[in-house]
């Protein structure tokens, strides 16, 4: 019984046979999948074709480099942020750290102004420090959701609210400006004419996606987003992936608060004000699904660049700048109906 | 005289979730190759047990067995660690990632990377010894890399048994394995808990349908209001008297 219980081996063979379909074969149905996930980036192409078609200056490499440059902090803020929405969290936290970092960091090296300390620490001690305080920030956050299970909407929204305090308490509201120029470099400096700030986006990307995608901790943190408990069973440390995530969240705000402060000689308690959503806004749009699980950095930065782009052109145009508001609301709309339709399309088999 | 050394002795383990008593005073001995159906009418304590030697909860009291060692799990990975493995009822797949993922999850192959420094998931290994997995099961899934949402129910479970027998495990536990099953899906389960056995690996089947149980099991434990109430051989009872021990019209406090 036993024996002839076992697959006959024509079964078998089928197994191999079906097997053996090697799962990198271009049918189409895959082509299909491959091009709705990558959407985004011919919603990118296209938003900047019709800018392109309605200003005659946009069109030219200096301007695409402008759209990177400008890109930069939002694009390292939304790598952070994307690893969150991975792991089914969300850090509203992230335009908040971003702005405490460069207050902090204002305080530290700006001298000759009665808001900062009048230190004039060197950016070789600063940067670091500023560091720091993105990692602690996002150790916070962590430490409440991943292992107190708090709710990440709430407690990322309070922190939000502490961090922004925090800057204003450091600033005391003031606006510090003056950084030293190895400071300024990260952020405005360029080599040749290629921005510091865009190598720095392009590294970081780069770094991110290989982790995410090849690193266990990066697979941890899909199966966290994707099923907590399964992972958890499977032995995964759920809680430490989490706490991980706002960290890494975390150093990645600062170094949009380093970037953004850099490129404008100055930090403000206001600073990154409404940055997070924006950060939300791209990795959504770019395709990673707020439930966690989904989605895939390299179209967090299309996400970004369309963003940026819309505001770039829409400035160049010379539209009102409070309809620029407006009009990213409503591309960003857009983009999510575009996205649910995308996700009935694939998942209807 | 019991053949087989002990794997598993739980002993006398009580769990409260808050004032709710699941469990109390429970005390079960798993053998080698042994195969044990733990049966008991909805909310009897049947998977708050199972998921308490898988580390998924600690027991509120008592003492865990693992090969004469006394075990204390924090976490599930550690109870992995020692190779036991619970087949979850809901298979606690990740429904976003592919089958080798899932079939490794938590116990991911690396390879070095360039340097011996940066370690990197080895796709190949895991895929090849995917397929090795799911060949010995006599499993068919088109592809590797299909994601677990697109697979059928059968083909989830089979997923799901992967990962539990691919790493050297030594006790498998089995919530409900039928229940979600066709009626061929069922024999090819059942063939395969028999072959476990042959391997020395104990199994525990936590099940309604006492039908299965009588068919491979070798001792059948019955819980009742979280209360152990029958722990008999299989060739010793009947399913009559399974049954009567189950809705609680033989009272037998073991």
């Amino acid at each position: 019984m036993d024996r002839k219980s076992r697959p006959a081996p024509n079964s078998n063979r089928v197994i191999s046979d079906q097997l053996a379909v090697l799962p990198s074969r271009l049918t189409p149905g895959r082509l299909r999948e491959i091009l709705l996930r990558g959407s985004i980036w011919f919603i990118f192409i296209g938003i900047f074709l019709i800018f392109s078609a309605l200003a005659s200056n946009f069109f030219t490499f200096s301007n695409l480099i402008n759209i990177l440059f400008h890109s930069a902090p939002l694009g390292v803020m939304a790598i952070g942020e994307s690893v969150c929405l991975l792991c089914g969290k969300f850090d509203l936290s992230v335009g908040s750290i971003a702005a405490l970092c460069g207050s902090i960091a204002g305080w530290l090296m700006v001298t000759g102004q009665p808001a900062a300390s009048g230190l004039g620490l060197h950016p070789a001690l600063a940067i670091p420090v500023i560091l720091l305080v993105g990692i602690l920030a996002g150790l916070f956050n962590g430490v409440c959701v991943g292992k107190l299970g708090m709710n990440p909407l709430l407690t990322t929204l309070a922190t939000m609210f502490t961090f922004r305090g925090l800057a204003l308490i450091v600033t005391s509201g003031h606006t510090l400006y003056g950084f030293p120029k190895w400071y300024r470099i990260w952020g405005g400096g360029s080599i040749g004419f290629i921005p510091i700030a865009v190598v720095i986006m392009v590294c970081l990307y780069f770094i991110f996606y290989f982790v995410l995608t090849k690193k266990r901790f990066g697979r941890h943190v899909y199966a966290t987003g994707g099923n907590a408990f399964a992972a958890e069973a499977c032995g995964v440390r759920v809680d430490r992936v989490i706490v991980t995530a706002y960290i890494l969240s975390g150093i990645l705000a600062a170094t949009a608060g380093i970037l953004s402060s850099g490129r404008l000689n100055a930090a403000h308690s206001r600073g990154g004000e409404g940055m997070e959503l924006q950060a939300v806004a791209a990795a959504v749009i770019g395709g990673i699904s707020l439930r966690g699980g989904r989605g895939s950095l390299i179209n967090t930065i299309a996400g970004v660049l369309a963003l940026t782009t819309i505001d770039s052109g829409l400035v160049i145009l010379g539209v009102p700048s409070f309809w620029v508001q407006a009009v990213s609301g409503i591309v960003i709309f857009i983009a999510i109906l575009f996205d649910t339709i995308k996700t009935r399309l694939t998942h209807v088999e | 005289m019991e053949k087989g050394t002990p794997v598993v002795e739980m002993v006398g383990i009580s769990k409260k979730f808050g004032e709710i008593k699941a469990l109390e005073n429970v005390s079960i001995t798993l053998r080698q190759g042994e195969i044990l159906g733990l049966v008991g009418d909805n909310g009897a304590g049947k998977s708050t047990l199972m998921k308490i030697l898988a580390g998924v909860y600690p027991p509120t009291k008592g003492r865990i067995f693992f090969e004469g060692k006394e075990v204390r799990f924090a976490h599930p990975g550690e109870a992995r660690r020692l190779g036991i493995e619970m087949i979850y009822q809901d298979l606690a797949l990740a429904e976003n990632m592919d089958v080798v993922e899932n079939v490794f999850l938590g116990n991911e192959l690396e390879r070095p990377a360039l340097t011996k420094l940066v370690k990197v998931i080895d796709r190949r290994r895991m895929e090849e010894e995917t397929r090795e997995t799911l060949q010995k099961l006599g499993i068919e899934i088109a592809s590797l890399s299909s994601k677990v949402e697109t697979l059928s129910g059968g083909q989830r479970q089979s997923v799901a048994i992967a990962r539990a027998i691919r790493s050297n495990a030594k006790v498998i536990i089995m919530d409900e394995p039928t229940a979600a099953l066709g009626i061929s899906e069922v024999e090819r389960l059942l063939k395969l808990v028999k072959e476990l056995k042959k391997r020395n690996i104990a199994v525990v089947i936590v099940s309604h349908r006492l039908e299965d149980i009588f068919r491979v099991g070798d001792r059948v434990v019955v819980l009742r209001h979280g209360k152990c109430v029958g722990n008999k051989k299989l060739e010793e009872t009947s399913m009559d008297e399974v049954r009567k021990l189950i809705i609680g019209e033989i009272e037998e406090l073991v």
